[in-house]
């Protein structure tokens, strides 16, 4: 199985691997910036993982589901693609995650996370898994969509492109939106970071978590349209 | 020079044609603009405006609707035009065209501004509904004029910024990262509200279009707080200059690269 694993990290490229650790440095290396500027740091630093992070990843597997050099041979191969697929995108989310499990020691040895509402009154054992399953949630959530999205759409930049739009709608639009309108709450991805004092903060993370879960066999069953898959890449 | 010309123009109209024939760019506007309009419907401010169109002034209205299409749609737009250079190299096509005699200035230019035209249509598309909209509800015929005004001087120079870096500096970047990149930059770099993070969103490098929105026409949705009409023609010509520019030297740097091969 490590062969495995090794052998399509090699085909995916290195790329896979560096993008969340340069995100990572690419924060540690801002935080302290603004730590000189005098800027308040848990909410930046905690925007990393809830915001940063799972766009990335979903970028990545938009990118990784569609696009095989090889994809044609892959089709005539006895091990069916959509097993290969994903194998790779558990591949990207489980180092993604592992990268953002390590670098959240560091806000929380460095007392600088940014906890919401209704975890303030928790012991620190509850905060820390607490914001972990946060992040993890929406990362799931990003990954679910890029591979449904690239799949329905055939194409890696028009998933890329509905990612962009709904990260964009949710950091400046949505805080306020589930006030007015309830029926969006399970749509609320960043709440940590634009609204910690609501007050169904726990209910929207397993809602978010459930979607994500919900739309992966969604995007695995796509993944046998081999007709599809072909027909993605050649018209691009 | 002609030969320039006409070398610029042809890879221009064809770069035009094959970005209209791609379903992708249609599939991936048209879902990106009914999520927008899915959510403005919710937006308390826009169905304000909507529903009181009358009462507020025209010009105020147009620009709204202007701004409002600016705010999330380049995003897309950046995101869809980003993979133009790689297809080049992933068909092999790139090595074919620089055997040729050609100018590769003139030809990015022409792959620059053709598929930044054919990526603007589904933007062009909804806007005109939106103005329609707003002639037919408001009865006002000045609205028509006053959308030429703010799509020339709000929304052009915005996407032309966006396109000419879209298109050109994936030669250099991995795809997948520019387009991360460009998301963070857009929502950084034009609508975050300054609140201690150093941002280009206040100042004239906003291809968001803020300094010619409210620079001309005294109303604005992102975070400009001050504008006068000599920063919004500032504001227009860095970015309609450095969309040039940023073109002219990624040609120079690729036929640089080639030569060393």
């Amino acid at each position: 199985m490590f062969t495995r694993i090794s052998y399509e990290l090699r085909v995916m490229g290195r790329r896979i691997i560096w993008i969340p650790i340069t995100l990572v440095a690419g924060f540690i290396a801002f935080a302290f910036l603004l730590h000189f500027l005098g800027v308040n740091l848990e909410r930046f630093i905690s925007s990393g993982f809830e915001m940063f992070l799972p766009i990335v990843t979903g970028f990545v597997v938009a990118t990784s589901a569609t696009q095989d050099p090889a994809l044609e041979i892959q089709l005539t191969m006895p091990r069916k693609y959509h097993n290969t697929s994903l194998l790779r995108l558990v591949v990207i989310v489980l180092w993604s995650i592992a990268i953002g499990l390590i670098a959240a020691i560091i806000p929380t040895v460095t007392h600088l996370t940014f906890v919401p509402d209704q975890l303030k009154n928790s012991n620190a054992a509850v905060k820390f898994l607490g914001l972990q399953f946060s992040w993890i949630a929406t990362t799931l959530w990003f990954v679910s969509v890029a591979l449904v999205a690239s799949l329905l759409t055939r194409n890696r930049s028009a998933s890329s492109a509905i990612l962009g739009a709904i990260w964009i709608v949710e950091v400046l639009f949505m805080a306020h939106l589930v006030e007015t309108t309830s029926w969006l709450q399970p749509l609320f991805l960043f709440p940590t970071i634009v609204a910690p004092q609501i007050t169904f903060w726990t209910v929207n993370r397993l809602e978010v978590l459930l979607i994500g879960l919900i739309l992966l066999p969604v995007g695995w069953l796509l993944l046998h349209n081999t007709e599809g898959l072909l027909k993605g890449t050649s018209e691009e | 020079m002609n030969e320039k010309f006409a070398v610029f123009w042809g890879a221009c109209a064809y770069e035009f044609k094959m970005q209209c024939k791609r379903p992708t760019v249609w599939v991936a506007m048209l879902l990106v603009e009914l999520f927008m309009i899915g959510i403005m419907t919710r937006v308390p401010e826009f169905t304000n405006v909507l529903g009181h169109l009358k009462q507020f002034p025209i010009l105020r209205v147009v620009v709204y609707w202007t701004d409002l299409l600016n705010y999330i749609l380049p995003v897309a737009f950046g995101i869809l035009l980003a993979d133009r250079l790689q297809r080049d190299k992933r068909t092999r096509v790139d090595e074919l065209l620089t055997a040729t005699p050609s100018s590769h200035t003139a030809r990015l230019y022409g792959k620059f501004l053709g598929s930044s035209i054919a990526t603007a249509l589904p933007i062009l598309l909804l806007f005109l509904i939106g103005i329609g909209i707003i002639v037919a509800l408001t009865g006002n015929i000045v609205a028509l004029p006053m959308a030429l005004a703010t799509f020339a001087a709000v929304i052009i120079p915005g996407l032309l910024f966006v396109g000419a870096f879209s298109v050109s500096l994936p030669a250099f970047i991995w795809v997948p990262l520019y387009q991360i990149g460009f998301v963070g930059y857009w929502f950084w770099g034009n609508l975050y509200q300054p609140k201690g993070i150093p941002t280009l969103s206040t100042s004239i490098l906003t291809p968001a279009g803020g300094y010619m929105s409210l620079g001309f026409f005294g109303t604005s949705i992102f975070p400009v707080a001050k504008a006068n009409a000599i920063q919004g023609i500032e504001s227009l010509l860095v970015l309609v200059f450095l969309s040039l520019l940023v073109v002219l030297i990624i040609s120079k740097l690729q036929k640089w690269q080639q030569a060393k091969m």
